[in-house]
């Protein structure tokens, strides 16, 4: 990409150095032609015919040349203004230094110019091939000012123009120089007419800035003036048109018409730059809206990162209103009723954070003025208004100010400020400006946030289903199989963790610990204690020969270690399988359910839940319950999410009704008495997850 | 839910708080502020009549171990009254009979503070 674009500016280059050397070549021949001319005093025909063809393309060659160093496709309507300008300057310094050389000049014979001597011959020359060469720069300039902002049939109007030039041009190819006839006069018109109906391409002018619509007005008129004096200089009987006349009457066609062409075209973009100017700083005001507009959507853009939104915004801000410094806050807590707003300057530009702590003072500085107002606040004289004579006399070059409140949600979270160094330099227009920009960049701010917090809010998800996945493993991952006993367990939380625990552990060879808890509240905090709770079982349990020992000693661990509104309700069975017998301390916890012999029993050891009460009380009550366990026995331990499992209405399950179900399936083994009461449960609650931790442990006896 | 209400009675030099609702981890807040507001104006005789209380969860239970210490050591107390027999199922599964004093009535809650006052 980047070799061919060199290689083709290299072959324009080229392309341009030969053009340039054929043409001086060419024009050296014409003149030779011309000299040799002037002494023979016959009629040279062909060769005449010849030497015309010579001219023509010395004159493309030009071109080519000229179209190889002239600026392409440039944008600025200002800087073609110039070139024209400077183009039209040279011309008129040549038309000058002509005037001020005594030249013979021409001698008008029937309608023959004849040249008096040699140097009139090189002056008409030289002349001629100059004032084609500003002709070809002129009509190029122009050709790329109505380019500027090309429209449906902008380039056909202009090839059209030019193939009537070129026709017109040539429609006195044959003539003698001081020849006219009716149909080349009518080509002469026709090209006029052309060359007017492509002098409404003004486009460009509406999209000029008032300050480039002042100059616009200034260039058109001066270059306007200075083409009737170059029509002027090229009237009938001046050295110059002579000089065309002789040397190439349709090259004096070609200059005649785009020097019309060129008055009427300046002429009317001088009327039309007029006419624009009033409307110029409305436009402009429409132009940088828009432009701001376009800057919204890069805000947008940018929600993702919050500093670098605010240092956009800030950015812009300097940008739509062409202010000196501006600076943003926004507030880190709105709250509401005693009005303590805590400000944080967020992003500033060409200010420093000393003069804006002035500024803002929340007692002596605007800020209470706008948080007082809720609206736009403007200062035009900083240094005499009275709401910042006292801070102005602190804070240097500063002429006004403005102080925008940013409102989402009928909440102000920020302010956005603006400082020029000129007094008044906030107008009403450019306050609505800026007020519309700030509503703006309150919507992005307030989506930026709402990012930044559904992103904490992602996190905390995540950090939660670690967590779940962590305490997952702190329960029993297997299940032991004592012999003769069948066990099975379920739990679940009501969130993604909860306080519920259980665990059973073989004790020994024919010891089996089988322990339910739950821990009072729900969520994260109940399931650090359950953690807790883990690691004093795993800890303890072996070590304790009786339940109540275990208890104990899990009460002491407990109480005063964890919050004092913090409690845990425990059940702990260690069943024997040699003698078929279980021992059972309970801390507060829901009973253990014993099916025998078709009827079940509720076991309810007395004991206060753990960390309750200190040892004193606690080991005075505890108690220890030894319960013989039958071939065919079920033993249900559970937490209260089971019995509490409540319905819409608030009726809850309770424990008569797991006392049914276990008595109606007590042939069931225990997965299967498992998945029905917690079929059941979703059956009464109608819904499949739980208000509450649950948990459920059955142990079934099978045989001997 | 969180149909639950507390409306704090002045029975001088006795405070009674009547629950009234469900008392679980949602509403818990509400009661612990309660709590807070009228032992940082010194009242530390409180009585809870938990006449309208229908359910009272573990966090419920919370509050109360929250505050007794504090209390107690200010020679108040939190007692119990007209508990329904399912929220008292729910004391008594923890223990709680065994740390506070839960009463039928009210009124008997009331005397045995004055009465421990006067002696």
């Amino acid at each position: 990409m980047m070799k061919q674009s060199i290689a083709h500016i290299i072959k324009t280059k080229i392309s341009g150095a030969v053009s340039v050397t054929g043409a001086g070549v060419l024009f050296l021949i014409v003149f030779i032609i011309d000299a040799v001319h002037k002494n023979l005093e016959i009629d040279l025909g062909l060769i005449s015919q010849l030497r015309n063809v010579f001219v023509v393309l010395a004159f493309i060659g030009l071109y080519i040349f000229l179209q190889s160093i002239m600026p392409r496709r440039s944008v600025n309507p200002l800087r073609l203004f110039g070139i024209i300008f400077m183009t039209l300057l040279s011309f008129l310094a040549m038309s000058l230094v002509i005037a001020l050389i005594s030249i013979n000049g021409f001698e008008a014979l029937e309608k023959q110019l004849i040249p008096t001597d040699y140097l009139t011959i090189f002056f008409a020359n030289i002349v001629s091939i100059f004032t084609g060469i500003v002709a070809i720069i002129l009509l190029y300039t122009i050709a790329q000012l109505i380019f500027i902002k090309q429209r449906k049939g902008t380039k056909r109007n202009l090839i059209i123009f030019l193939v009537i030039l070129g026709i017109a041009s040539l429609s006195v190819w044959n003539q003698e120089p001081l020849e006219s006839t009716t149909t080349s006069f009518v080509f002469f018109v026709i090209a006029i007419f052309a060359g007017i109906a492509n002098s409404f391409k003004f486009t460009w002018i509406v999209y000029l800035s008032k300050r480039e619509k002042l100059y616009s007005i200034g260039y058109s008129f001066l270059l306007f003036v200075l083409f009737i004096i170059l029509n002027v200089t090229l009237t009938e009987s001046g050295f110059i048109n002579r000089s065309l006349l002789y040397y190439h009457y349709p090259l004096q066609y070609f200059v005649r018409i785009i020097a019309i062409f060129s008055v009427i075209y300046f002429g009317m973009s001088f009327v039309v730059s007029l006419f624009h100017l009033p409307t110029a700083e409305a436009f402009d005001r429409k132009r940088i809206e828009l432009s701001s507009v376009h800057n919204l959507s890069r805000l947008i853009t940018r929600v993702f990162d919050f500093k670098d939104l605010v240092q956009t915004v800030t950015n812009l801000t300097i940008e739509v209103t062409e202010a000196r410094s501006a600076w943003l806050e926004v507030i880190k807590k709105n709250d509401a009723g005693d009005g303590a707003m805590e400000f944080e300057l967020v992003a500033l530009k060409n200010i420093e954070p000393a003069e804006i702590d002035i500024i803002t003072h929340p007692e002596t500085g605007l800020r209470r003025h706008i948080i007082e107002t809720k609206k736009v606040v403007v200062i035009d004289e900083f240094v005499r208004d009275r709401r910042t004579r006292d801070i102005s006399r602190s804070v240097k070059n500063i002429g006004s100010l403005i102080g925008v409140p940013l409102v989402s949600q009928e909440q102000m979270i920020g302010i956005l400020y603006a400082a020029k160094t000129m007094e008044f330099g906030f107008d009403k227009e450019e306050t609505e400006l800026i007020s519309t920009f700030a509503d703006h960049v309150s919507i992005a701010i307030e989506n930026s946030r709402l990012i930044e917090q559904s992103i904490e809010r992602e996190r905390l998800q995540q950090e939660l289903m670690v967590a779940q996945k962590v305490q997952k493993k702190l329960l029993p991952q297997r299940l032991p199989e004592p012999k003769g006993f069948e066990l099975d367990a379920f739990s679940a939380p009501a969130f993604e963790v909860g306080g519920d625990y259980y665990d059973v552990i073989e004790l020994d060879s024919n010891r089996l610990g089988v322990v339910i808890g739950d821990v009072s509240g729900k969520g994260v905090s109940a399931a650090f204690y359950m953690a807790e709770l883990k690691g004093i079982f795993q800890a303890l349990s072996k070590s304790c020969t009786s339940t109540a020992e275990f208890l104990v000693k899990a009460n002491n661990a407990l109480y005063g270690s964890i919050d004092k509104s913090a409690f845990i309700s425990l059940i702990y069975a260690i069943v024997d399988t040699s003698d078929h017998s279980m021992h059972l301390s309970r801390a507060g916890h829901c009973p253990m359910m014993h099916l025998h012999n078709g009827t079940v029993k509720l076991h309810k050891p007395n004991g206060i839940g753990l960390g309750l009460t200190g040892a004193e009380l606690f080991d005075e009550v505890i108690e220890e319950e030894k319960i013989p366990i039958s071939v065919g026995d079920v033993c249900v331990f559970y937490t209260d999410g089971v019995t509490e499992a409540r319905k819409s209405d608030g009726e809850e399950f309770g424990t008569d009704r797991l006392v049914t179900l276990v008595t109606k399936h007590k042939e069931k083994s225990p997965r299967e008495l498992r998945s029905l009461i917690l079929d059941e449960i979703s059956a009464f609650t109608g819904s499949d997850s739980f208000d509450d931790d649950i948990t459920i442990v059955i142990l079934k006896r099978n045989s001997g | 839910m969180s149909d639950f209400s507390i409306k704090v009675r002045n029975e001088n030099p006795v405070h009674v708080l009547e629950l009234k609702g469900y008392l679980d981890a949602h509403t818990a807040p509400k009661l612990e502020e309660t709590f807070q507001d009228l032992i940082n104006k010194g009242h530390h005789k409180i009585v809870v009549n938990c006449n309208d209380l229908s359910y009272i969860s573990s966090a419920g239970l919370g509050v109360f171990m929250a505050f007794v210490e504090d209390v107690r050591e200010q020679k108040g107390d939190i007692k119990f009254s007209n508990m329904s027999q399912k929220v008292y199922n729910v004391f008594d599964l923890l223990g709680f009979p065994l740390l506070y004093e839960i009463f039928k009535q009210e009124g008997e809650a009331i005397e045995k503070f004055n009465s421990v006052q006067s002696e």
